[in-house]
């Protein structure tokens, strides 16, 4: 099975990096040797088989922890640091975790005023070299229904929702992901990393380089990361990037300085990609194979995948396709009374099964019962990602919006991607968002680097491509659009600006 | 344009960006300022090269480790 290759690798490689963060290199010996001390410690704290939680972070010691969750055989919960230490707390004990690790003595300080009862802090000055050190690690098999790892993502009610993800769920995804013939990786590969690692696309940019016997490249997580990615990708001539398009979007004024003619692949997932900044990217790195990557954190990292071909325009309202399910994977569309579309170009909600698919959320089942149906003829279990797609004539998926954000105003059913793509057109319009204010009105907010820009010409301009009842009642110009801890774009905060 | 000039001008964009109201030096990096992300730089960079009527490359703003880089930067294109 997948992990077992992983910590093979680490019996194996000894003086081959593993990871480079920080200003340096990290064997696999090196770092075997630390996940075996954090093991043991976390062992001797709390023996037995508890969730553990990860008090995130871009250091050595806390991807070590993580690895160790993994040799372990815990469950891990990885808890982005820059959270409210109250929400840190609420969220290690919905996941009923017994032992912390936590590299930031900030944090650690500020949890233990938290009650957090029968909860054991452990910083990494408390791991002690253990009697084994050196020891080869001991290769075990994974049981698939165990659970790997469990995200929490924000709930409607305010509740964090976690989502929890089984070996047998993670192997499926990653064993698919290394055995794909469209991606031919090598022991050579330089990985980066820049993801939070409570932000699933971090299971791919960790596990992939390590089962391959590579390097990860960990990007800093504090200060303008933006620019460490960008250093990292020069400075290490990496070959591998899962990227978030934000990245893109930020270096798209640059591209004519970029030249990345090491990048073999260049993947991206998580927000919408769009046609126009991808045509300019491709001349960045013209030796990498571009894809682009769908999937909620409920199908393990992702779930659809398209292989963007230079010159062969996959796209509406410049968004490009999602491509096909992942062979492991099952995907209907479903209408609003869960029947399914069969027909091509016919929105609905894409809805997935399979062995990457989650069956239930971690102890809560109003969210159970809101997120998951049965299909209508086989009466398998299938997850509601809550989105909205189409399915065109070569049985790609196209991805429009999320249900939530849909919009009928006066009536009519706007696709907001249109507006945004059309107000993209204009040559000062960097990023452009619509939001729904309330049933009457909606807001399109752009960011524009013009310090003159004007919002009449932009409405003018709209005018010319879009009916009345499609032209945004208020334009607002921003220097900067606001973005969430995932690098996303944050909708909510720029709904907040219209309040 | 002088170096103290540069200085005093780039501290007031600065302070006004960043509603930073702490002393500031030349050795203040984006990883001691909360408020200093990958987005919010934007905004900076985009100011500065207003105020001081110059385009910066990507090579420049990418290795910028503090302001002090930055005033370096900045007397450089206005020599």
């Amino acid at each position: 099975m997948f992990f077992q290759q992983i910590f093979k690798n680490f019996n194996k490689l000894t003086e081959k990096a593993a990871f480079f963060m920080g200003d340096r290199y990290y064997s696999y010996q090196e770092t075997r040797n630390r996940i075996f001390d954090i093991a043991q410690t976390i062992t001797a704290l709390q023996p037995g088989s508890n969730n553990i939680g990860i008090v995130t972070g871009d250091d050595f010691d806390t991807y070590c922890a993580l690895l160790a969750a993994l040799y372990l055989q815990r469950p891990y919960i990885p808890v982005n640091r820059k959270n409210p230490v109250r929400r840190i707390a609420d969220i290690l004990t919905e996941a009923g975790v017994d032992l912390v690790f936590c590299s930031d003595a900030h944090v650690a300080t500020e949890l233990k005023d938290v009650d957090l009862p029968g909860v054991k802090i452990l910083e990494p000055g408390m791991v002690s070299p253990g009697p084994i050190q050196g020891d080869a690690f001991v290769i075990k098999d994974y049981d698939p229904e165990q659970l790997g790892y469990i995200l929490f993502t924000s709930g409607s009610t305010g509740k964090p929702k976690g989502v929890p993800i089984t070996y047998g769920n993670m192997g499926a995804y990653l064993t698919k992901m290394v055995t794909d013939p469209l991606f031919e990786y090598a022991e050579t590969d330089r990985f980066i990393q820049m993801f939070e690692l409570s932000f699933d696309p971090s299971v791919f940019s960790i596990m992939m380089p390590l089962h391959i016997g590579a390097t990860c490249y960990v990007v800093p997580d504090s200060g303008v990361v933006f620019h460490h990615i960008f250093n990292m990708l020069e400075d290490h001539k990496i070959t591998v990037a899962l990227f978030i398009p934000s990245v893109i979007n930020f270096l798209k004024p640059y591209f004519k300085e970029i030249d990345l003619p090491a990048l073999r692949y260049s993947m991206f997932c998580g927000d919408a990609l769009h046609d126009s900044v991808i045509k300019g990217w491709q001349l960045c790195c013209p030796n990498a194979a571009i894809h682009n990557w769908y999937g909620p954190t409920e199908t393990t990292v992702i779930c659809t995948t398209y292989p963007v071909v230079s010159g062969h325009d996959n796209s509406v309202n410049d968004i490009i396709s999602i491509g096909k399910p992942l062979a492991n994977v099952i995907a209907i569309l479903v209408d609003d009374d869960g029947k399914l579309i069969t027909d091509l170009n016919v929105k609905g909600e894409p809805c997935f099964n399979g062995d990457q698919v989650i069956k239930n959320y971690w102890q809560n089942d109003a969210a159970d019962a809101k997120s998951f149906m049965l299909h209508p003829e086989t009466q398998q279990k299938f997850y509601k990602t809550g989105d909205i797609c189409f399915l065109d004539d070569k049985s790609n998926y196209h991805f429009s919006n999320r249900k939530d954000f849909q919009v009928k105003i006066n009536g009519y059913r706007l696709e907001l991607a249109e507006i945004e793509h059309y107000a993209r057109k204009d040559v000062n319009v960097n990023q452009a968002v619509v939001v729904k204010k309330n049933d009457q009105e909606m807001v399109l907010f752009v960011e524009t680097k013009d310090s003159v820009f004007n919002e009449d010409d932009l409405a003018s301009s709209l005018k010319s491509y879009l009916p009345w009842y499609m032209i945004p009642g208020k334009i607002v110009a921003l220097k900067q659009m606001p973005y969430n801890q995932n690098m996303k774009i944050d909708r909510a905060a720029l709904l907040a600006l219209t309040l | 344009m002088e170096e103290t000039e540069i200085r005093s001008l780039l501290f007031e964009i600065f302070r006004n960006t960043f509603d930073y109201t702490l002393p500031v030096t030349d050795d203040l990096s984006a990883e001691k300022v909360e408020k200093w992300t990958s987005f919010t730089h934007t905004v900076f960079i985009v100011e500065i090269e207003a105020r001081f009527g110059i385009t910066l490359s990507l090579r420049e703003v990418a290795r910028f480790r503090n302001l002090g880089d930055i005033v370096i930067a900045i007397k450089k294109h206005k020599e």
